[in-house]
């Protein structure tokens, strides 16, 4: 028994001596920067954060400033000065989009500085939703949803952007977007988000440093509907990830949700007077989705914000753009080869990706032509046959939605190769199918089908809008391949001929013979 | 039948060794997972004065997908692997608490053999014909923690 209690005393003092020693010694203090300010709650002026973090600050407000021409297909605001009309590069789109704002101007973005003063400067049928269209681009949205409840999203949006306060009227994403002012931890800012990964089964407060990295970006850079109610007013914004989980949204279920109601219709196209949805830069879905980085557990940040040097601090670079733009840094955190070599990697999957997206751009414009004609026969008195034109229309609307898709994804199909390819593939076979059958339906009812459908692409390219805005030929991205030529010749896109020789605005795919 | 005060204390020692023993080895691999957690690059963080060496490596790139304890103990057998755990991890909580942590922390020579040893774990094709006399990092500048992350400097 004694034994037992000396062994337990030992124990015990043994216990002490490591507390007393933990008592005596202190650890080294932690080193803290010294805090030039304080950022109270609620603060939009990124400026304010920028007295406590100037490194960041500076390198956000770079957003603002012209990009080197480096991207063969993102021809934002690089140097050059010039706004690149996204119809005139892609000219199928005037005619798929003709019907709603997207089929007047449709340009390709600048900085995260000029979000909303890009909105401001376009055509005006671009902001007919409503305020609802500031959801994404202002910080102050969620404050305006919350004090102006459903008004927010149905009134016209000007009227909900003059409630911004004056200083903040032309403000975009800013630091109050993605972080913390107490810690500078990530945060997530617009609402939808919130709403979409709890329709996911997610739950953001589980959500580790390197997924919140991603999920900050996942705020505006996905798709989204604007339902409307009986009078076509706008009322919310929410994505549409119901039935899809973290990691696997896939293009079937959005189209899903799409379809599934009426009132997620926002815009009737012109050429078949089909109701339908949009989809909007579904950047975080397509590479979340199975994309080998994005299997690597690469965040959005790490290609787009990289770790730099700046002085004797590191930061994430806030100048966020791509990494063809800042000569392939932020691939060599990882790639150790040069870059050349890496911006040709990067070419080689774009120019596959802009060759079907060609493909299956015009794919889906005959086939919107085809049915036009369909209407037109129908209406002249010719019986079309339901069941296959039906079968057509169903056909079409899918196509359309995966070309849509596409052409909306800001990568030029380098977030996730594989399943843009599939994608595609899919629109070309699905629009494919559609234009066999309005074919056997027309000639049926004793239209006679000419061999190349007349696009007609002029009278949807020019004349656009207020300004009016005009096809500008040479934007137009060829093939790169060529392929498309054999396919639909040019005489048969209605468009007048490309001025030929410009410099620099041909691409060339990055084949075999440019290795040599 | 009594038995001998000496194999009286070697049963008790027995006993007493034993239940360390399973206490032991109860905390580190059952329910606490303690083994598993302080095998985290989050835990080697937790002490402030490494932070900046998390921070870099958290922003590493390609290296990230590995942990600390990946590169910085010995892993060709688990053993050793424990045996190095131990007493890193001993020395490390005693040098911190008593406040005997450099301002600049540096790789010890012992560290840096660990360390190369990691490098031809998994670069051994690579390093198939190479001589090996050289610390990886002496070229790899930029494997380093302290040099990591974009340069600024670099030219396009």
């Amino acid at each position: 028994m004694k034994r037992k209690n000396v062994l337990a005393v030992c124990v015990v003092l043994s216990w002490l001596g490591v507390l007393a020693f933990l008592a005596a010694c202190s650890p080294p203090p932690k080193a803290e920067p010294v805090r030039t300010a304080t950022i109270p709650d609620d603060t939009f002026d990124p400026a304010v954060w920028g007295k406590v973090f100037p490194l960041n600050y500076d390198s956000y407000m770079k957003t603002k400033d012209p990009k080197p021409p480096l991207s063969r297909y993102k021809k934002g605001w690089d140097t050059d000065l010039v706004m690149y009309d996204k119809l005139s590069q892609f000219p199928y789109m005037a005619l798929l989009f003709n019907g709603w704002g997207f089929g007047v101007e449709y340009n390709e973005p600048r900085g995260h500085y000029y979000m909303v003063i890009d909105q401001l400067e376009i055509d005006p049928s671009r902001l007919k939703a409503g305020g609802a269209c500031l959801t994404c681009k202002s910080p102050y949205a969620p404050k305006l949803m919350e004090e102006l409840g459903p008004k927010y999203y149905s009134e016209p949006y000007m009227e909900i952007h003059a409630q911004i306060p004056p200083e903040g009227r032309e403000l975009g994403a800013a630091c109050i977007n993605c972080h913390d002012n107490r810690d500078m931890s990530l945060r997530i800012h617009q609402p939808p988000l919130r709403r979409a990964l709890a329709d996911m089964g997610a739950d953001l407060n589980r959500q580790g440093r390197q997924e919140m990295r991603s999920l900050v970006c996942a705020q505006c850079h996905v798709t989204y509907i604007i339902p409307k109610d009986a009078q076509n007013k706008s009322i919310d914004v929410f994505f549409p990830w119901q039935g899809s989980k973290v990691g696997d949204i896939s293009m079937e279920n959005i189209i899903q949700v799409l379809r599934s109601d009426p009132g997620y219709l926002e815009w009737k196209q012109n050429v078949t007077g089909y109701k339908f949805g949009f989809i909007r830069h579904p950047e975080y879905e397509l590479y979340s989705r199975n994309s080998t980085h994005w299997n690597a557990n690469v965040s959005c940040a790490d290609c787009h914000m990289p770790y730099t040097r700046v002085g004797a601090n590191k930061i994430s670079n806030h100048n966020v753009t791509s990494p063809l733009k800042d000569g392939m840094r932020a691939c060599q955190q990882c790639h150790t080869e040069s870059p050349d070599w890496l911006r040709n990697q990067v070419f080689a999957i774009q120019d596959r990706t802009v060759s079907l997206m060609l493909r299956s751009g015009y794919a889906c414009a005959t086939t919107a032509k085809l049915i036009e004609m369909a209407h037109k026969a129908q209406a002249a008195g010719k019986t079309i046959d339901l069941e296959l034109y039906n079968r057509a229309k169903d056909l079409y609307i899918e196509a359309f939605y995966r070309v849509i898709y596409a052409g909306a994804e800001n990568s030029v199909g380098f977030h996730n190769p594989t399943e843009i390819a599939r994608i595609m593939a899919d629109a070309i076979a699905m629009a494919g199918m559609a234009d066999g059958l309005l074919r056997q339906a027309l000639t049926a009812a004793g239209v006679s089908v000419p061999r190349e459908v007349n696009l007609e692409l002029a009278k949807y390219l020019n004349n656009r809008g207020t300004k009016p805005l005009n096809f500008e030929p040479h934007k137009e991205f060829p093939d790169p391949f060529g392929i498309q030529e054999r396919l639909i010749p040019r005489a048969a896109k209605g468009i007048q001929t490309t001025v030929k020789g410009e410099p620099g605005q041909t691409p060339t795919p990055a084949t075999a013979e440019e290795k040599k | 039948m009594a038995l001998s005060r000496l194999s009286k204390m070697v049963l008790y020692l027995v006993g007493f060794g034993g239940l360390a023993a399973v206490l032991g080895l109860f905390l580190a691999f059952g329910p606490p997972q303690l083994f598993a957690k302080t095998s985290t690059p989050e835990f080697c963080g937790s002490c402030h004065v490494l932070e900046p060496q998390y921070e870099a490596w958290f922003h590493a790139g390609a290296h990230r997908r590995i942990a600390c304890v990946d590169c910085h103990l010995p892993n060709d057998t688990f053993p050793r692997h424990l045996l190095w755990k131990t007493v890193d991890g001993v020395h490390d909580v005693i040098r911190f608490n008593t406040g005997q942590v450099s301002e600049a922390i540096k790789l010890s020579d012992r560290g840096a053999g660990v360390v190369q040893e990691n490098c031809l774990r998994c670069h051994a094709t690579t390093m198939f014909r190479v001589n090996e006399d050289r610390n990886c990092w002496s070229c790899h500048r930029r494997l380093s923690h302290r040099l990591s992350g974009a340069m600024e400097t670099r030219s396009p």
